[in-house]
């Protein structure tokens, strides 16, 4: 998985998306060890502060814990993962239903249009 | 940190000098056997002879070149090229950097006439002498050694001092010009060659006007006329070289002064 | 130690007719990756050698580390300029015994393995290497220090874009945390993601020193966008038309 950053917004809240996906995709299991703080940031090629800034981000969401030094493991509450992933998912969801709205369907036509789209899969 | 300076100069200039120097001394014992060449009167051995010889002072000419050509190197590209850089952002003071490049110049300059004198030594033919003779007249010397041997003896080093004081001296002559050549953007080479002359004029001018003066108010008549300077010749001697010793030396400090200043108040390195 | 690594206050430089800084004020405190940004002939250049000691202020004071420019304050500034600025005859080698000597926060070990992973041959003779080369040696002298400010001039202009990220990949994983890194440029789009601060120099004044973070979260687009915006210039690639 990329590294992938826009223009509009801070580097690291992006930073805390993407390394949020990485542990609910599994790239970071429960309870690994995640890389020291400069070699994330020379990863991503961001500045060490930033990168910093995104894993304390990260740890008040519950989703690593470990201080700076030591270095920072992934949480292996399941409960929390579930949660982030439903909640990453409930995102992804309400986009796609309201880009449908804006292009016209409504809620039904919107229903019928994924039960198609998922047979096709 | 001074001697970390001395240190790399003094590698730079081996560098340099590694081929040229023992280059100069293998010339000179060839021409020691080449030179044997003459007596025989063969056209052979008369050209041989020739050639080498040409080369072997060639080779002197050359090393007197490269010696003054290096000095002026060191400075000009060393601490007013690109080179300045690095020496002007390493931890030291600029007389220190100037310092240094100074004494490596005049041990260079030493060095190169050493190295003559023995290339010079090698081709003289010693056969003709008569050691004997050489070794008891040095002994007759050290046993009857009296003030006027002293006298000789303070005589040489006299020398020797003013030899390396004229060579700082003039060493320093160069930089200041060059120096003074970078305070202008443009056609900073011309500039130095001008303000060398400037320098030179001045100093000339100067000299020949405290000449006149000391004419005029009689300090060489004190010297005439005071029982101390004419009872003892020699003493008149050692007032002179010292006196010599000690306003080339004032000259070079003036020199050395005015370089550091603007080195350190008005360098721009382009 | 000082609060703030750096500290100028009222810097002028006037040379040659014209003024290169005009009464500028900045503090740099540690541990940070600054951005020097401007277009060329803003200053940035001038500014860097004041702090280097190359160029003496035509007013104004400078404080480094809480002293006066001077032989102290360069054993803890490690400078890379934007040209060469060694003799040619020397190895690379030579080169780190020379920094071993003048500089106590030089590292041999970690010099040694930047230039195994940047593919440099430290007994090569630098004559004989190729300009992208030298210019490798040239960074891993300047980041094998552990030194409290690391001033870049324009590390990563008349590089191809490969190299860039290489070379901030490098300054990213060597350089002193505890330290401050001020880089110079006028590619902003290519190290905005590394640096913390941003100081914008126009005409040899600042008009702007602010985290990146804020100016993202206050002006809604990235430091680049905003530069282009405040300088009006359209910066192709490589610079100058």
């Amino acid at each position: 998985m990329e590294w992938r950053f826009t223009d509009d917004r801070p580097i690291w809240q992006q930073l805390t998306e993407q390394l949020t996906l990485r542990i609910l995709k599994g790239e970071y299991p429960p309870g690994s060890r995640l890389p020291a703080v400069r070699e994330l940031a020379a990863q991503a090629g961001v500045n060490p502060n930033t990168m910093q800034r995104a894993l304390a981000q990260l740890e008040s969401d519950g989703l690593a814990a470990g201080g700076r030094t030591a270095g920072r493991t992934v949480t292996e509450d399941a409960a929390v993962i579930e949660a982030a992933k439903k909640a990453r998912a409930q995102e992804a969801v309400a986009l796609c239903l309201q880009i449908l709205e804006e292009l016209g369907y409504s809620k039904p036509d919107a229903l019928e249009f994924m039960k198609e789209e998922l047979k096709h899969e | 940190m001074f001697g970390k300076l001395l240190k790399y100069d003094f590698r730079s200039m081996l560098k340099q000098f590694a081929f040229i120097w023992p280059a100069a001394l293998v010339l000179a014992v060839i021409n020691r056997f080449t030179l044997n060449g003459l007596d025989s009167s063969s056209a052979v051995g008369e050209t041989t002879a020739g050639i080498t010889m040409l080369v072997y002072v060639a080779i002197l000419v050359a090393m007197f070149a490269v010696t003054m050509i290096f000095v002026i190197q060191r400075f000009f590209k060393g601490l007013l090229g690109d080179e300045g850089y690095l020496m002007h952002t390493l931890p030291v003071r600029p007389w220190e950097l100037i310092g240094s490049k100074l004494l490596c110049a005049v041990a260079t300059t030493l060095l190169s006439i050493v190295v003559a004198i023995c290339s010079i030594l090698f081709i003289v033919p010693w056969d003709g002498v008569n050691w004997g003779e050489v070794f008891s007249g040095l002994r007759y010397v050290l046993s009857h050694w009296n003030s006027h041997a002293t006298h000789a003896f303070f005589f040489l080093l006299e020398f020797l001092l003013f030899l390396c004081v004229g060579t700082a001296q003039s060493y320093l002559h160069l930089y200041l010009s060059m120096a003074i050549g970078h305070l202008f953007n443009k056609n900073r080479v011309a500039m130095s060659v001008v303000a060398y002359i400037a320098i030179n004029a001045i100093i000339s001018a100067l000299l020949s006007f405290l000449g006149a003066a000391g004419f005029r108010f009689g300090f060489f008549d004190i010297i005439n006329n005071t029982e101390f300077f004419t009872s003892r010749p020699e003493a008149v001697i050692h007032a002179t070289s010292l006196t010599a010793i000690l306003s080339i030396s004032l000259v070079g400090a003036v020199y050395f002064a005015g370089t550091e200043y603007i080195l350190r108040k008005k360098l721009n390195l382009e | 130690m000082n609060d703030q690594l750096v500290t100028c206050t009222g810097l002028t430089k006037r040379y040659g007719g014209k003024t290169a800084l005009s009464g500028l004020n900045l503090e740099l405190g540690r541990g940070r990756i600054v951005g020097l940004l401007g277009p060329n002939g803003s200053g940035k250049t001038t500014l860097i050698k004041i702090l280097c000691g190359l160029l003496q202020p035509t007013e104004g004071a400078v404080l480094v580390d809480g002293q006066k420019v001077g032989p102290s304050s360069k054993a803890i500034i490690s400078y890379l300029p934007d040209r060469m600025y060694f003799a040619d005859w020397m190895k690379a080698t030579d080169l780190f015994d020379l920094f071993a000597d003048f500089y106590a926060d030089f590292d041999r070990v970690r010099a040694m393995s930047m230039c195994a992973s940047l593919g440099v041959t430290p007994s090569d003779r630098l004559k004989s290497m190729s300009k992208g080369t030298k210019e490798k040696v040239q960074l891993v002298l300047v980041m094998a220090r552990k030194a409290q400010l690391y001033l870049l001039d324009e590390p990563i202009a008349g590089v191809d874009p490969a190299a860039r990220d290489f070379i901030l990949s490098t300054i990213l994983t060597n350089y002193n945390e505890d330290g401050t890194v001020m880089i110079s440029t006028h590619l902003i789009s290519d190290i905005e993601k590394v640096l913390d601060e941003a100081i914008f120099l126009k005409d040899g004044q600042i008009t702007l020193h602010d985290t990146v973070d804020n100016i993202r979260e206050r002006e809604n687009k990235s430091v680049d966008a905003l530069f282009r915006e405040v300088f009006r210039t359209h910066d192709l690639e490589g610079g100058a038309f």
